[in-house]
């Protein structure tokens, strides 16, 4: 599987080098009418004639969007970030952050960064909140100095394929780090490099969205902002195909786009150091693609009592768009979907007998849905699931259940064992409101628990000193 | 030395021309500059295609045949360093082919990368653009810069080498964004290559390189990166990866500055290899708001020559206001040794400045 996508984006790769090097032998086709789009000095009837020219036009842009651009850039040890809010917030990528991307790990949350301007003044900034599932970090410098300068965030849905981007970070941290021979003089500045959008909506594990670019983008640039010329982010670089494992760029790079990282921005917040989860249309499976001759992606399992089939999605319910946009594959589908926060509401349009409707779905938080409960022994002849212990802090403890109650009906199915229990939440999702009736002391109680996310196991060994 | 004079006067031209080779040659600050405008100075038209610049420029760009003793050129990474098998060494020589380099001047000098010419050599052989072929002579070389300057070998007699001018990029002028083309002549003398990038960032190695993101690989590397104006900002050396070593291009790949190949010039040429520079110096690790103090002068350093003393307060080096140790030690890192240093002292009451022969470091 990954092989097939590794080929494949090296024939999208050999089509885009055709067109550079088209360019080196003189005719700037590409780039040049990107930039006859930036100053409407059209000339369409004899390119070759006024490529230098237009090359003189497209440096003096590079120049000024760069020179502007650097003074955004953060330098977070083992990549890059950038300014995105005056008042000191930093975007980057989770794995700047934490070292790696662990979507599970829960508790052991990195709370503080060290960072650096342009020219090495020192900062601290706390990491306001995590977003392991799409590889985004929201940080706020501490004391912030006066005279921040922000990016702004550009919108990513206007992004062109062929669009010329510039990518500014700091590639094997040449700039931060004391890497050359004699001179142990970290010089604290960004490196730009240039290229085009190869390609939109890749998906490629964490970066379900994402834009690729053939600017060279290597280890260190993660968290950089990718740039349009005039300036803008459209998207935060990330991410590299690394099909013979040498670990540098190849020309595929894959920034998560803007708007995605618009709708996160808030979440990211108000999340209080805590994070921020993707959202599903849970209970839904999806064919791997469109058949031919047929509009949409069918629906090829609900699951019964999760939140799709409350919904009222059937099986061959034929998905046409989601937040209005085409899916002709499940990647396109997931990717979509994961590109947005849990909780944010999309609208699915979808055909069902000929008929298109429309409804609203909101995402719910991906992953398992718990309890937090221990279940004593199954007795013969019991009805329900009888509460033997409640953990500290978990959603039913939250929610007021109590260690003696007995589980009888979750949201009207009854539960007459731990496996039926076990059944009742593995279809929902954590953040979903149940009702649960008990029997305590006899008496029936109605209490409505919002279902809440696994913890991860505490780590074996020490704690990492990050 | 402006362009705007230049243009007043187009009579004044084979003058100025004259003034600027004579400079060039003695080795001031005298290279032909380059501004932000397209050339007018020259009685060619000014190439108005970038294949038709990019002509112009393959004229100084040399082809490079080494001949080293084999297994010479064998530099292991540090982690490779325990490696003993052939196999495994192999990877990290040089391959076999021609590689570039650039001709400075019809004397015969020619820069390349010095990793082009690492190793015990036997034999240099440099072709030229028209394809005429010569000996050449390693004349000195800057490791940290990772340049090497040859010189060609001619008889008595032989026919002039008529070295097309260089422009070079005004040391101020270069910019990050700037556009840059990567030329080199591989993998056979009669074939130029071009690869096309932006200048990412001015401040590497010290100040001393720019990063650029076009492609360098073995072949072209030695080669300048010239801008459009067709002026050369740098000769490409380093490609960068975890430490500044070879490997496959990523798009992070350095170029020695014009500026920094103007001051290093004169010392190659007298045969000079260019080593850090040493004072002689050691801190009192006293924190100062400016300058910074010393506890003890090396006996013998060019300190100790220049005069310096313990308890001195260094305020200044070249008229750069020194704020710490740190940022002497930078300074004097950025020379050479050989090079002749203004220092601006503090002893008691007394402000003086003494002029240091800087050492060098092994």
């Amino acid at each position: 599987m990954i092989r097939n996508r590794s080929v494949m984006l090296l024939v999208v790769v050999a089509v885009v080098l055709r067109a550079t090097q088209h360019g080196l032998l003189g005719e700037e086709r590409e780039r040049s009418t990107a930039v006859e789009a930036q100053t409407s000095a059209a000339d369409s009837s004899d390119v070759e004639q006024v490529e230098l020219q237009r090359l003189r036009q497209l440096q003096k842009l590079l120049t000024q969007t760069i020179e502007g651009a650097k003074e955004s850039f953060v330098f977070i040890p083992g990549g890059s970030g950038f300014i995105v809010d005056e008042s000191g917030y930093v975007l980057t990528n989770e794995h700047v952050v934490a070292g790696s991307l662990d979507p599970e790990n829960t508790t052991n949350l990195v709370k503080e960064v060290t960072l650096y301007l342009r020219g090495g003044t020192k900062l601290t900034a706390d990491v306001v909140g995590h977003n392991p599932d799409g590889d985004l970090a929201l940080l706020k410098i501490r004391k912030p100095p006066p005279n921040l300068r922000a990016l702004p965030l550009g919108d990513s849905a206007s992004t062109k394929v062929g669009q010329p981007v510039i990518a500014l970070g700091d590639p094997f941290l040449v700039g931060s780090r004391e890497i050359f021979l004699v001179d142990p003089d970290p010089s604290y500045e960004p490196a730009a490099s240039f290229g085009i959008v190869s390609a939109l909506h890749r998906y490629s594990e964490a970066y379900t969205d994402a834009i690729q670019v053939d600017a060279a983008v290597n280890p260190g640039n993660s968290g950089g902002p990718l740039l349009t010329l005039d300036g803008k982010v459209i998207g935060i670089n990330g991410k590299i195909e690394n099909p013979f494992g040498v670990g540098i760029n190849h020309g595929i790079g894959y920034a998560i786009p803007s708007n995605q990282v618009k709708r996160f921005l808030d979440p990211l917040k108000e999340a209080n150091g805590g994070i921020v989860r993707h959202g599903t249309i849970h209970g839904i499976v999806v064919s791997a693609r469109r058949q031919n001759h047929v509009r949409g992606l069918p629906v090829d399992k609900v699951i019964p009592g999760s939140a799709a089939d409350r919904l009222g999605f059937r099986v061959g319910d034929l998905i046409l768009s989601v937040a209005g946009r085409d899916v002709p594959t499940k990647n396109r589908y997931e990717g979509i979907v994961a590109a947005f926060p849990a909780g944010s509401e999309v609208a699915v349009r979808y055909s069902r007998e000929e008929k298109e409707r429309e409804i609203t779905v909101t995402l719910l938080e991906d992953g398992r849905a718990y309890l937090g409960i221990d279940p004593a022994p199954f007795k013969a002849g019991s009805d329900g699931v009888k509460i033997a212990r409640l953990l500290e802090g978990t959603p039913a403890q939250k929610a007021g259940l109590r260690a003696g109650d007995v589980i009888v009906n979750v949201d009207g199915f009854d539960i007459g064992t731990t496996k039926d229990l076990v059944e009742a939440l593995n279809a929902r999702r954590p953040g979903e409101r149940v009702p649960f009736t008990l029997a305590r002391e006899g008496q029936p109680v109605m209490i409505t628990v919002m279902l809440g996310r696994k913890p991860s196991s505490p780590p074996k060994g020490p704690a990492k000193n990050e | 030395m402006s362009t705007r004079i230049i243009r007043r006067s187009p009579s004044t031209l084979p003058v100025l021309r004259a003034i600027v080779a004579l400079l060039f040659m003695v080795g001031a600050t005298s290279y032909l500059l380059d501004a932000s405008e397209p050339p007018k100075t020259t009685n060619k038209p000014t190439p108005t295609t970038v294949s038709a610049l990019l002509e112009a420029a393959h004229h100084s760009v040399v082809s490079i045949a080494v001949e080293r003793e084999k297994g010479s050129d064998v530099e292991l990474p540090l982690l490779e360093s325990r490696l003993r098998d052939e196999e495994s060494k192999a990877f990290f020589s040089r391959p076999d082919g021609y590689v570039t380099g650039l001709l400075l001047d019809s004397d015969g000098y020619v820069l390349t990368s010095n990793y082009n010419v690492y190793g015990k050599l036997v034999s240099i052989r440099v072709t030229l653009a028209n394809g005429k072929s010569f000996g050449a002579k390693l004349v000195a070389r800057s490791v940290r810069d990772d340049i090497a300057l040859l010189k060609i070998e001619r008889d008595e007699g032989e026919a002039a080498l008529n070295a097309p001018t260089i422009r070079w990029a005004a040391v101020n002028s270069v910019r990050a964004g700037q556009i840059v083309f990567a030329l080199g002549r591989s993998p056979d003398p009669s074939r130029p290559t071009v690869t096309k990038g932006i200048v990412s960032t001015v401040k590497r190695n010290g100040g001393r390189a720019v990063q650029t993101d076009a492609e360098l690989n073995y072949g072209n590397v030695g080669g300048p990166l010239i801008n459009l104006n067709g002026a050369v900002v740098a000769l490409s050396c380093f490609v960068g990866h975890n430490q500044p070593q070879w490997g496959v291009n990523s798009g992070v790949g350095f170029g020695t500055t014009a500026a920094t190949i103007e001051r290093l010039l004169p010392r190659l040429k007298e045969g000079n290899d260019i080593k850090p520079a040493l004072l002689g110096v050691l801190w009192d690790r006293k924190e100062r708001d400016t300058g910074t103090g010393i506890e003890r002068v090396v006996d013998d350093s060019p300190a100790a020559k220049a005069g310096l003393r313990a308890g001195d307060i260094l305020l200044a080096l070249d008229g750069e206001t020194l704020r710490n140790f740190d940022h002497l030690r930078r300074l004097v890192l950025n020379c050479f040794g050989g090079q002749k240093v203004r220092v601006k002292v503090q002893r008691g009451e007394k402000i003086l400045e003494v002029e240091a022969t800087l050492g060098e470091r092994s």
